[in-house]
């Protein structure tokens, strides 16, 4: 009897072309594809000026580490660990990795992450100044970053809008292109979630901040 | 028969969907008692990078008599400026040297300050200064009187005020007192009148300072809108100066500088008095210098 009846599961689960349902429950979302647009790129060249070729790669470069760094602060919740953002922090160089943990809630989504399923980018914009030595080589940058999602709360119908805004400085760390100062500012904002049963207002009853992430 | 199929299928799906939401459901859809996100209001953060072991940092900053065509670290120095910047307080002193004090000039004897650029270039002007301060000297800068012109036209203009009136013929200086926005030819005048300053050649190299402490505030503001600025002030300054700053360690200073308080930098001449030195008139540093040089030797802030 028992198996007459697995049979008979299976058969209506799998008529699809063998395929596998989705299973039952929240899927994980699928990660947004994200890469900053370069607004402009400047080149200040100490002697002559650079190489198309050089600057195009130089801005690339830089590029990277603000894709990468914002993908794993802001996109991936596989990257989040939880509010640890190891991935984000590998863009900086050394000694500022240590200052940048410290300003990870400023920096990144920080504890908010939490609370997101998911973060669908709308916007980012980059503007890069590039300093090049006599002979023509990239050594540092610094980078206008502007950056702007919509981020999905669990169990909330509306989203609530993320908006981060950064200057940061880079400079060649051992080969590779690193983040050695920033100041930025950052900025989650609820779209009218109302609280479950609760108010609708983003500061008054019914809301509530993860630890250590209050304004 | 077909009943108990039915409600057999019926159960299994159901386990089947328990299963699946107890395994696959994520805590955060906790249901009705999901609080709403927490609301994080703008909040600024900002980190700019420091020389490593927070020391002290001297720099002998040296305005050369050179004319266009000369070697400009090979003439006499015209103006001899010790900036003393501790990172870590963000705080310094500039420390102006007349140009006529009579001093000690490493392997060449006693003679005007001035002489030893022309001596042994920079590093000798810099173990000059060295040598009476007590105070170790990391780097030199040198420009002319061309250099420092461009160099200020390439910021577009330094703003000072002038303190009492300075009209020279000798240095070009034209100027009533009150806030005034120097360009590079006026800037220059401005740094090299010596008969307008009631004190002669110590006044002169005050205002000097002032001229620095007014590029350090405008290079801090300009620096605070917009951080990319620093790049155009290190290509105008790399163009009319010879340093033994290498690249990297400018865009260090660059930073650093950017987090200096301008209104925490004194600007001080060291003391002396006029007098001859066989049939030269010469500066006799004094004694009160030294405690000058104590101060600043322990943290580059004087006074505090």
């Amino acid at each position: 009897m028992l198996l007459v009846a697995i049979s008979v599961f299976l058969f209506f689960f799998l008529r699809d072309g063998g395929a596998l349902p989705p299973p039952l429950g929240p899927e994980e979302p699928e990660v947004p594809e994200f890469s900053f647009v370069v607004k402009n790129a400047t080149a200040f060249p100490l002697a002559r000026k650079p190489r198309i070729r050089t600057h195009r790669k130089a801005v690339e470069q830089v590029k990277g580490v603000l894709d990468r760094f914002y993908v794993a602060g802001f996109i991936d919740p596989g990257q989040w660990e939880d509010g640890r953002f190891t991935a984000a922090l590998e863009q900086f160089a050394g000694p500022t990795a240590r200052e940048a943990r410290r300003d990870l809630p400023d920096l990144t989504l920080g504890k908010t992450a939490i609370w997101l399923n998911l973060v669908t980018p709308e916007e980012g914009v980059l503007r890069i100044t590039l300093l090049y030595e006599r002979a023509g080589n990239p050594v540092a940058a610094i980078v206008k970053a502007r950056f702007e999602a919509a981020g999905d709360v669990a169990g909330e119908p509306q989203d609530v809008s993320i908006k981060h805004s950064g200057e940061y400085i880079l400079r060649r760390v051992s080969g590779r292109w690193a983040i050695v100062g920033y100041r930025v500012l950052g900025k989650i904002a609820e779209q009218s979630v109302a609280a479950t049963g609760g108010s609708p207002s983003p500061t008054g009853p019914g809301t509530r901040s993860p630890e250590g992430t209050a304004p | 028969m077909r009943l108990r199929v039915l409600a057999g299928l019926a159960l299994l799906g159901l386990v089947a969907w328990i299963g699946a939401n107890a395994f696959l459901g994520s805590p955060r859809r906790a249901g009705a008692q999901t609080p709403t996100v927490e609301i994080r209001r703008a909040q600024k953060a900002g980190y700019l990078p420091r020389p490593s072991n927070d020391r002290l940092i001297v720099i002998l900053a040296i305005g050369s008599d050179a004319r266009p065509g000369e070697r400009v670290d090979r003439l006499r120095a015209d103006s001899i400026h010790l900036i003393a910047v501790n990172p870590r307080r963000g705080a310094g002193t500039i420390l102006g040297f007349p140009r006529d004090s009579f001093v000690n000039i490493p392997g060449r004897g006693t003679a005007r300050i001035n002489e030893a650029m022309v001596l042994g270039g920079p590093p000798l002007l810099a173990q000059t200064v060295q040598n009476i301060t007590g105070i170790r000297i990391d780097y030199w800068v040198v420009t002319s009187f061309k250099g420092f012109s461009r160099m200020v036209d390439g910021i577009n203009g330094l703003t000072v005020r002038v303190r009492y009136p300075m009209h020279d013929r000798a240095s070009g200086s034209n100027f009533n007192p009150g806030r005034r926005r120097l360009k590079g030819g006026h800037a220059l005048a401005f740094a090299r009148d010596r008969h307008s300053p009631r004190n002669g050649d110590f006044g002169r190299s005050e205002n000097q300072g002032r001229l620095m402490l007014a590029a350090l505030k405008k290079f801090t503001s300009a620096f605070a809108g917009n951080p990319a600025t620093m790049f155009r002030w290190i290509r105008v300054g790399l163009r009319n100066v010879k340093t033994d700053l290498s690249l990297g360690e400018l865009i260090d200073l660059g930073l650093l500088a950017a987090q200096i308080d301008p209104g925490k930098v004194r600007n001080v001449v060291a003391p002396g008095s006029v007098g001859m030195a066989g049939s030269a008139s010469v500066v006799h540093l004094s004694g009160s210098a030294q405690r000058i040089y104590r101060d600043i030797r322990d943290d580059g802030i004087l006074g505090r």
